[in-house]
């Protein structure tokens, strides 16, 4: 249950405060920076959060993947917004069979402890990786067998045929053998040795973490020498710390103070569109929503245009489906759904439901970026086509099992951390095998298909297959994607890719060709 | 006195005595707020469900609370962590991976250091412009008091430290907006803790004041001729002390539960914002840890309190 009129007290907070900072702009020319000039050997970032642990096996939050990424390497990576597989800590690969890979790993790599990379190093972190409680093990479901056949030549044998292996593994850290095995995930995820562009020098927890260019990088060393990295859960004071001088980065402008940031002139507004949005999600197995014209009804009665441009002030993008229109995966061809109320009212007219009906939406508390308004404005919406909406949110403790048994009649989607489509499409449990709440053997039969089609382009094809069997079915309804946005200050120029924050594949250094 | 039978252990010191008694209470009032503590965070959900990747599958989540022994029923666990909790060990982080006590002791340092400045501010300040208000009742300096307690007792904590960071961090570069370390980094947090409080003080300390004032003895300390200074100081304070004192023992306890908001709007390293982060990552041996140790140190501050009683009445002194 909700109630119409509520302005939440954080809402009426950070708005008092949006007023005030407004009213600090034209202060701020007299009020020179405290903070005593540094060059830009030194840049702060303040995160949303604490990091919790920097043993990549141990921590999957972005806060950590973002330390993991400057400190620890994979053994291939995404760079740039088409979401390239790119080499990193592997030079080549190669498929001796569709159930075998190869790496190749690249010479002369040094631990930040001075010893040299080899593949015992990634066939530890595999096995560590596979284990119980590491909180990425799901991405080595598949790996049956781990052989070095020489000390920079790894293959893995996967128990089927799986052509998008790479894109989840973009998350794999390789930590070093030595070190993990002395010091286990607690001492590890304290100091940990990498390979990485950047090594630990201090980390002082809830104070600041400091990071430092590691010399002997085999691209590198990378600028700006240092990075000092803190953790701070309150937007405004982010907002203060930039504002006067102290920080270079910060995370999570909220939409009310965005106007304050680009009308600084020493500060900059960078807005990256997001590319894991929130999807709704239908119980497809039960009524109302069993019924596919329900489900594309749905898509058709709600305002995209509202929420993108009236309650988001244009900090977000529209979205039709689970991809976004420049994912390879979008296909073009599918069905388009925009606002037609005639065409709902017909689909529910011939679905039966022309009486209207009601249904309770289960949702996450602080789900995504003005959950309560836009969750508001889509239930008014809805309510022009005759279907009641019961709001009800819960904690995400609690509701994560709730909807991984389809105990709802509509949800948002739990995103994981992959982009890559296989997995999208597996992680919001679209595939009958993993799903309480949605089944099509057609769905089932593409991503089968996908998973042995090895040529990129030919997969790429499946996949757009999959796109528009998904959204003909309708299986989620499909609104927006909010953008997120950073401050920077001009005297580091940061320009990350599109996507990589939202991705948790933001990195702060100057980036290298 | 009570008379001792021959041979019978010889009795302690009536101080000491209460002192040990008082002691004692506390045993059975951390056991039930760990009980408490206990129930509560594992009724409030799963930590696999948060841990693990929302994608995870029902194995993968299962294996995970085998792992750490969340697939026990509930009063098996309890007893598992009374044992521990009687050999001192209050279990493992779930996120940090090492011993859940020593992650809470590292954050008490910064938070005791911010509640005790706050309070020194709130002694200090509330009894100090308390007397003077009382002193001075009805001229401009009472109204002008007055007028800043109901300000202070009304305005959010969480709103006033932001205006505060706004008006002395970004307007006026005095102090930083948040951090550690340095005192300077100290004065923005302690105000916006101490401010409440200090306005409860300073209302207290005015009415006992003035209701004192009004008393004979204090007439009488007048007539024989005592200064005005003595009279209001060694006489009417001492006496409006005591409902000052069980107010001020009883508020400790609440600001180190207001720390939680103050910390977490500087970013303060200290236990509030460690409870925080532990609740929302559903790290239960740091919430429990961290609940028994502020029952621990509540109860001390109220024996504390007690005992400071004695000092300033000799009726109630044992």
């Amino acid at each position: 249950m909700t109630d119409h009129a509520r302005i939440s007290r954080r809402h009426f907070l950070t708005s008092t405060m949006a007023a005030g900072t407004a009213l600090a702009a034209p202060g701020a020319i007299w009020a020179q920076s405290p903070a005593a000039p540094r060059s830009v050997d030194q840049i702060t970032v303040l995160q949303l959060d604490e990091v919790a642990s920097l043993d990549p096996l141990a921590d999957f939050t972005n806060p950590g993947l973002q330390m993991h990424a400057h400190i620890l390497e994979p053994l291939i990576d995404f760079t740039g917004p088409d979401f390239k597989v790119t080499p990193k800590l592997a030079m080549s690969w190669d498929n001796p069979s569709p159930t075998k890979w190869r790496f190749k790993l690249r010479p002369n790599v040094t631990w930040h402890d001075g010893t040299p990379f080899t593949a015992e190093d990634v066939k530890y972190t595999f096995e560590k990786a596979k284990g119980p409680t590491s909180v990425k093990n799901r991405y080595l479901a598949r790996v049956q067998k781990i052989d070095i056949l020489d000390p920079l030549t790894i293959q893995v044998e996967l128990d089927a045929a799986y052509a998008p292996l790479l894109g989840s593994w973009v998350y794999l850290y390789i930590v070093q053998k030595k070190a993990y095995e002395a010091g286990g995930t607690a001492e590890y995820g304290k100091k940990p040795v990498g390979t990485g562009p950047y090594r630990l020098v201090e980390w002082q927890k809830q104070q600041q973490l400091v990071l430092e260019a590691y010399d002997r990088h085999w691209n590198g060393p990378h600028t700006p020498k240092r990075i000092v990295v803190r953790g701070i859960r309150e937007a405004a004071t982010r907002l203060a710390e930039l504002q006067t001088g102290r920080a270079d980065i910060i995370f999570g402008v909220p939409i009310e103070l965005a106007k304050t940031v680009e009308a600084d002139p020493k500060l900059k507004l960078i807005v990256q569109q997001g590319v894991r949005p929130p999807y709704f999600v239908f119980n497809a197995k039960k009524p109302p929503f069993e019924d596919r014209r329900v489900r594309q009804a749905m898509n058709y009665a709600v305002d995209r245009e509202a929420i993108v441009n009236g309650i988001l002030q244009g900090y977000g993008e529209i979205r039709i489906g689970p991809f976004s229109p420049t994912q390879a995966a979008f296909n073009p061809a599918g069905p388009q759904y925009k606002l037609d109320l005639d065409r709902a009212r017909a689909l529910l007219k011939d679905a039966g439901k022309d009486g209207g009906f009601s249904f309770t939406w289960l949702l996450r508390k602080d789900f995504m970026v003005k959950d309560e308004e836009i969750m508001q404005a889509l239930a008014n919406q809805l309510g022009k086509v005759g279907v009641k909406v019961n709001l009800q949110f819960i904690e995400s403790s609690v509701y994560t099992p709730r909807y991984a048994n389809g105990e709802f009649d509509m949800a948002v989607n739990a995103w994981g951390k992959s982009l890559e489509a296989d997995s999208v499409i597996t992680g919001l449990r679209w595939l009958s095998e993993n799903s309480k709440f949605y089944g099509n053997p057609q769905v089932d039969e593409t991503i089968a298909k996908a998973r042995a089609t090895f040529g990129i382009a030919e997969r790429t094809r499946v996949y757009q297959e999959a796109d528009r069997i998904l959204r003909e079915d309708a299986v989620g309804l499909f609104t927006h994607a909010q953008s997120e946005l950073y401050g920077t200050n001009r005297r580091y120029a940061w320009q990350p890719w599109a996507y990589a924050g939202n991705a948790g594949l933001l990195t702060y250094y100057v980036p290298k060709a | 006195m009570t008379g001792r039978a021959p041979g019978a252990v010889p009795a302690l010191p009536p101080g000491l005595l209460y002192l040990l008694r008082r002691l004692g209470q506390l045993v059975p009032t951390v056991l039930t707020v760990s009980l408490l503590a206990f129930v509560l965070i594992r009724l409030s959900g799963d930590p696999a469900a948060l841990l693990l990747a929302p994608e995870a599958t029902e194995s993968e989540r299962q294996a995970f609370r085998e792992a750490h022994g969340l697939d026990r029923s509930l009063p098996v666990q309890y007893v598992v962590f009374l044992g521990n909790l009687l050999r001192g060990d209050l279990g493992t982080s779930l996120w940090q991976h090492e011993s859940a006590l020593r992650v809470v002791l590292s954050r008490f340092p910064a938070t005791l250091l911010l509640s005790a400045t706050a309070i020194v501010i709130v002694i200090v300040f509330g009894l100090a412009v308390g007397v003077l208000a009382a002193a001075f009742r009805g001229t401009a300096l009472d109204w002008f008091v007055m007028a800043a307690v109901g300000l202070g007792q009304s305005v959010a904590t969480f709103w006033l430290g932001l205006m505060l960071i706004l008006a002395f961090a970004v307007f006026i570069p005095l102090f930083p907006p948040s951090g550690y370390g340095s005192p300077a980094q100290l004065v923005l947090p302690a105000a916006t803790l101490a401010a409440y409080y200090l306005a409860v003080t300073t209302r207290l300390t005015r009415s006992g004041m003035l209701e004192v004032l009004g008393q004979d003895f204090i007439r009488t300390a007048r007539a024989k001729g005592l200064n005005e200074r003595a009279t209001i100081l060694r006489h009417g304070l001492r006496n409006a002390l005591i409902p000052v004192t069980t107010v001020l023992g009883l508020q400790i306890g609440e600001l180190l539960a207001g720390a939680v908001v103050t910390e977490t709007v500087f970013a303060w390293p200290g236990v509030g914002t460690l409870v925080l982060d532990a609740i929302t990552r559903r790290d239960y041996p740091v919430v429990q840890a961290t609940i028994v140790l502020i029952a621990l140190v509540y109860a001390l501050v109220n024996l504390a309190v007690d005992l400071v009683y004695g000092v300033l009445d000799p009726r109630v002194r044992v």
